[in-house]
């Protein structure tokens, strides 16, 4: 079957599309659900621009194929802001100088929801782990990393 | 000490939100009514002459709209910087010259058919021997590269001072060394992306992410002979250009897509492509020799540089002369004799990447030094403070020496923030080595850089409501200068930041600012903006002396408010003024003309210095970043986040140079197409500590003292980590990047 | 058209089923980190893929006594988390942890891992130095091969038509043994191995070498068991000199090519540097 209708949920929202078997996720968010925010930089995993939330993990979006995502969870940088507030999150990356191009941001905004979810207080080490899978060249990460810091010691 | 309300904090960025929530759009992101997709049709050889080109099966097709060749193009097909010898498409009859050189255009209603197209495109090539090395181009006999060109050379340079023969008859000790540079990739992660179309009045609109745009309008004019009337650029948010995107890039073959097919199209290069296309930073071998007492003060500096410049050679005439004068760095030397060639080859294409030229130099400069300070057994800082450039002193390179020399200084700093060596523990088999480096890196003070000639515009209203909007023709690539105008806008006309737009980077709606390049737009559209906002500042002072019965030279500008020195009593607010202002006609919006006051200069310069501990394991040669520090003088720092921001990302953009970055080119062929084989550094590569540190010596002619910054933190950082290598185990690097099978070799013999 | 059906198998028999009609010129898709590559590169072609994900019956690390059964769908990041892993096979734990990168670990299984006979294959050093055995399944029945004999050449396993590779039993690493992994790539992580290593010994009382499993992966063909090396440990105190004697050994057994990553000389003098400082941490 070359063909297939999916529903998945996407930012908290049930969505139903007719996709093609060889598309990627990626390109089905971007394409069809015209969500750009997560962006394409490679297209082979590795450079984790296309990361997204897929039933909570960070995933190459890229290396998905959009079938796959049939029943499940996608998470995007879309559904990150909480009504009409930013998250804690994309207020801390503003605080510390932690945007410059803003290619990779999302992609480090979604991994990073993710990680203070399952790790409170992260240290330096665990964040650098963390975002390790996701390519920024403007920034040098430090201050990518003082923001992430930054939020796990707020939910304290 | 006046007290700044934006100037000099680190307020956040104006662009941020659309950044953290996914809303910015990049060019890749636009989407148009109508809008087709295109794929370029790039040669399958690096030198080939292209004998046939059936488009027939691409163009029957379901769902292709067109395919263009060469003789699809009205004007010369032909531009380029400086030269315009880059053709546009190469037809049938004629050679490539690199794997970027493009055959054919696919514009089809969907990017799969696109692809589909571009694969039943069918040439014939002539395949030919490329040149693939500046040696082979150089020598008897070698095809030329661009007709004409004797020996390959696109271009030289010969740097003179004093008497190099005295200088080395007076040392009582020579070092020499030949160094290699890699090919190094911007390696951005928005690839170049861009969306054309033409409307219904016949003009043109581009949107693309780049760093000139009014470059682009040249060349779109010289090749498609669009009248430049008819052609709008406007600069997307650019992710990442580092001096990749700074040339034209895709943005011909962009326009030529639309122009001729007649319809908006979108044209994206996947990652490959893009490692293909736009030119890297120049591969160089430098070959440096030094001469200096026992005492350590430096006689003679004499080197060769032999750059490979690709095919086009775009900017290495800019970009070698940096190279040349860098070598003599921040450093007072006597006798100095040093030459460049640029040679045109059928590799990769070069051109600028952060640091313009001095990170080579810097490279074989620092390099050099400390090799000189362990044959003299002299501690190397000493010796290199032995030789710094001292205030008053005259530069030998040509940069405008008018800035304080604040080496001292900077030595100083870096040296409180490195601390003391890091105490070693015997038999642990890792050894641990610092190093050292300074520079005086440039940054453009002027408009054009061929003759310094022109000024550089900024346009800025201000709004009856208190709000102003800036229009300035430099690009935001994510280096802050949005953020850094809006500062200075705010400031100088008592506004709130949020109440201020900043327009970049459109040929229609701001004023001719040159390149975002160099370092530049702190300083050259500080300036203008500065004399635009003064202006405005007038207007309203004159008003707001009328309404308020004094004489203007007594009012100020105070948070938001026009009011008189020294007065208790309640000023006008901006607004009110602005209106009055606004309902009477008065000219509230302004332009700022900046033009450097002397011709000679192009460049300005700054001091830097970096330093890293390293420590080297000693049975399998890996190696760690344990600390790196840069501190850098460039005056008064605009935005202190912001300006850490540069510092950090070049830095670990130097550790990728020195440690682990080679986009590997071989007869011609890229061997690492991809980001699995050319390794930028990860969040895990960082090095365990990391500083960034200003001191702020103003420059006079600086917008608040300003200075550029962005490019500099390359130039010596990665000879501060080679040289620290160097210093844990006593080895020479003369090739970058250094592998740990190097070290392994190395400490073995 | 799509380049590729898509199938989504309810159960193995299922898989099997469709696995054994040659017609459908199908493949399993499990994490797609490197058969999605593969197929966009033009590197291969298929007509069908079969999603395995979901599929309940390989999907699990299940603790079955003196081994580990690890189904063949299990993602790299539950192999990283597990605890039970962490304990038995803590030098496979390592492995799975340092791979790729976090987005690859939470979709590359290690069924795929070992399928694409990659020479430089993460979890297979580990797992060939535990003596994993693979079941795999088809139509015909069941059957069990050494992870060694399944290895056959780069890119090349010697799984059968129509066979399902559905789960890998790992023998536990007994009490006393000392295991570790060393990942040897040019950055610390979205790496590919230049080389990499996985060993595990175990001393008696008196330090004496009882037992020691070498095996070096991404410098040969296939990962393969350095029994030169181990033979020079075995039965010996190991000293530093030994240490290095067994090191230059696994350099000498080793196969190396010469690539733009690097030459054989210089891979072979990361053998050496490597293999001493695995054995170094074992005997610590």
């Amino acid at each position: 079957m070359s063909r297939h209708n999916i529903v998945l949920s996407v930012n908290g929202k049930r969505t139903s599309l007719e996709v093609e078997s060889d598309r990627s996720l990626l390109d089905v968010i971007r394409e069809d659900l015209k969500l750009t925010g997560t962006k394409r930089g490679c297209d082979n995993g590795d450079c984790g621009a296309c990361t997204v939330l897929l039933n909570g993990k960070p995933v190459n979006s890229c290396l998905v194929l959009a079938v796959q995502a049939d029943g499940q969870d996608v998470s995007t940088i879309e559904g990150v802001a909480l009504d009409d507030e930013l998250h804690p999150i994309q207020e801390a990356f503003i605080e510390h100088g932690a945007v410059q191009c803003g290619f990779c941001t999302p992609a480090m905004i979604m991994t990073a929801k993710v990680l203070i979810e399952e790790t409170p207080q992260p240290t330096r080490e665990e964040i650098k782990k963390a975002i390790s899978g996701t390519l920024c060249r403007c920034t040098g990460y430090v201050q990518i990393i003082d923001a992430i810091q930054s939020c796990g010691q707020s939910s304290k | 000490m006046k007290k700044f309300k934006y100037v000099g904090v680190g307020v956040n960025r104006v662009d941020a939100i659309g950044k953290v929530t996914g809303e910015t759009k990049y060019a890749g992101d636009i989407k148009l009514p109508g809008m087709c997709y295109g794929k370029i049709l790039l040669s399958a050889y690096p030198r080939a002459r292209v004998l046939r080109i059936d488009t027939r099966s691409a163009e029957s097709l379901a769902g292709v709209k067109k395919i263009i060749t060469a003789k699809d193009i009205q004007g010369n097909n032909l531009y380029g910087y400086y030269i315009p010898h880059r053709p546009a498409l190469v037809g049938e009859g004629e050679e490539t010259r690199y794997l970027g050189d493009s055959i054919a255009l696919v514009v089809a209603e969907t990017y799969a058919t696109a692809c589909k197209a571009l694969k039943l495109i069918k040439v014939d090539y002539e395949i030919l021997t490329p040149l693939t090395s500046p040696q082979a181009a150089m020598a008897k006999g070698a095809y030329q590269v661009h007709d004409g060109v004797e020996g390959n050379v696109a271009c030289n340079y010969e740097l003179i001072h004093g008497d190099i023969k005295t200088g080395f008859d007076a040392a009582e000790v020579m070092v020499e060394q030949t160094y290699c540079t890699s090919r190094q990739e911007q390696a951005f992660l928005e690839t170049e992306s861009g969306v054309a179309f033409v409307d219904e009045s016949g003009i043109l609109h581009i949107y693309s992410c780049l760093q000139d745009p009014y470059d682009v309008v040249e060349d779109i004019y010289l090749a498609l002979g669009i009248p430049k009337s008819k052609i709008h650029v406007k600069a997307t948010p650019t992710g990442g250009a580092f001096g990749g995107k700074l040339n034209t890039t895709i943005q011909v073959q962009l326009a030529a897509m639309a122009y001729i097919a007649q319809v908006p199209v979108q044209l994206v290069l996947d990652r490959e492509e893009s490692f293909i296309f736009h030119p890297k930073r120049h591969p160089d071998e430098i070959r440096i020799k030094i001469g200096a007492g026992r005492d350590g003060k430096i006689h003679a500096l004499e080197a060769e540089v032999i750059s490979d410049a690709g095919p086009y050679a775009v900017r290495t005439h800019e970009v070698l002369g940096l190279t040349v004068s860098a070598l003599v760095g921040p450093y007072s030397l006597p006798n100095v004799h040093l030459t460049g060639q640029g040679i045109y080859t059928n590799n990769l294409d070069s051109s600028a990447f952060r640091g313009f030229g001095a990170p080579q130099a810097g490279v074989a400069r620092e390099g050099i030094v400390e090799k000189l300070a362990r044959v003299l057994e002299m501690d190397s800082l000493f010796l290199r403070q032995k030789n710094f450039l001292k205030s008053g002193e005259e530069t030998i390179s040509p940069v405008l020496g008018d800035s304080p020399v604040s080496l001292d200084l900077l030595k100083d700093r870096i040296l409180e923030k490195m601390g003391p060596f890091p105490e070693s523990t015997p038999d642990t088999g890792k050894r641990v080595g610092r190093a050292f480096g300074f520079d005086m890196p440039v940054f453009d003070v002027s408009a054009i850089p061929v003759l310094c000639k022109s000024g550089v515009g900024i346009a800025v209203e201000l709004f009856s409501d208190a709000s102003a909007s800036v229009y300035a023709g430099g690009t935001e690539l994510g280096q802050g200068s949005t953020t850094m105008l809006a500062q200075i806008v705010a400031e100088e006309l008592g506004l709130q930041i949020n109440k201020v737009f900043v327009e970049m980077g459109d040929t229609w709606t701001c004023p001719r600012a040159g390149r975002t390049s160099a370092s530049r737009l702190t300083y050259v559209l500080g300036n203008a903006l500065l004399l635009a906002t003064e202006k405005i500042r007038d207007t309203l002072i004159q008003r707001a002396a009328k309404m308020l019965e004094t004489n203007k030279d007594e009012l100020i500008f105070v948070d938001g408010e026009i009011k008189a020195k020294g007065s208790s009593s309640k000023g006008l607010s901006l607004q009110e003024i602005a209106e009055v202002c606004s309902n009477e006609g008065l000219k509230l919006r302004e332009e700022g003309w900046f033009k450097f006051p002397e011709d000679r200069y192009m460049y300005g310069h700054t001091f830097m210095a970096s330093a890293a501990d390293v420590e080297v394991d000693l049975i399998t040669g890996e190696i760690k970043v344990l600390k790196l520090v840069n501190v850098h003088d460039s005056g008064k720092v605009i935005n202190p986040d912001l300006a850490k921001g540069q510092l950090y990302g070049g830095s670990i953009q130097a550790l990728g140079y020195a440690l682990t970055e080679d986009l590997i080119v071989q007869d011609g062929k890229l061997m690492t197409p991809s980001f699995a084989e050319y390794l930028i550094p990860t969040a895990m590569d960082m090095p365990e500590e990391f500083v960034a540190d200003f001191v702020e010596t103003p420059y006079p002619t600086g917008p608040y003292g300003a200075k550029g910054l962005a490019e500099h933190s390359l130039n010596t950082t990665t000879p501060a980590i080679l040289n620290a290598i160097c210093n844990a185990v006593d080895i020479d690097i003369c090739t970058i990047p250094i592998k740990p099978e190097y070290i392994l070799e190395n400490i073995r013999t | 058209m799509a380049s590729f059906d898509y199938i989504k198998p309810t159960s193995l028999n299922n898989l099997i089923n469709y696995v054994s009609q040659a017609k459908l010129e199908g493949a399993i898709l499990a994490g797609g980190t490197d058969l999605l590559n593969k197929i966009r590169s033009g590197l291969i072609t298929k007509r069908a893929l079969f999603d395995i994900s979901d599929l309940k019956e390989i999907s699990a690390i299940a603790d079955e006594g003196d081994n580990l059964r690890i189904g063949a769908a299990v993602r790299m990041r539950e192999i990283a988390d597990s605890n039970v892993v962490r304990d038995s096979l803590p030098f496979l734990c390592m492995a799975a942890g340092q791979m790729g990168s976090p987005q690859i670990r939470n979709r590359a299984t290690v069924g795929g891992n070992i399928s694409s006979a990659s020479p430089c294959a993460d979890s297979v050093p580990p797992l060939m130095a535990a003596g994993a055995k693979l079941k795999l399944r088809s139509q015909d029945g069941d059957r069990e091969v050494s992870l060694e004999n399944f290895m056959k050449d780069a890119g090349q396993t010697s799984i059968r038509d129509h066979e399902v590779l559905t789960d890998i039993i790992v023998p536990k690493l007994g009490v006393g043994c000392r295991s570790h992994f060393c990942k040897v790539g040019r950055r610390k992580a979205l790496a590919i191995s230049v080389i990499n290593l996985a060993g595990w010994l175990k001393t008696d009382p008196t330090g004496v070498v009882k037992d020691v499993k070498i095996v070096l992966g991404s410098v040969a063909p296939t990962a393969f068991r350095a029994k030169g090396a181990e033979a020079v440990l075995k039965g010996t105190i190991a000293t530093r000199s030994i240490i290095q004697k067994a090191a230059k050994k696994a350099a000498e057994e080793s196969s190396p090519i010469s690539d733009i990553r690097g030459s054989e000389k210089e891979r072979r003098l990361l053998v050496e540097a490597w293999t001493f400082r695995l054995i170094e941490v074992l005997t610590s």
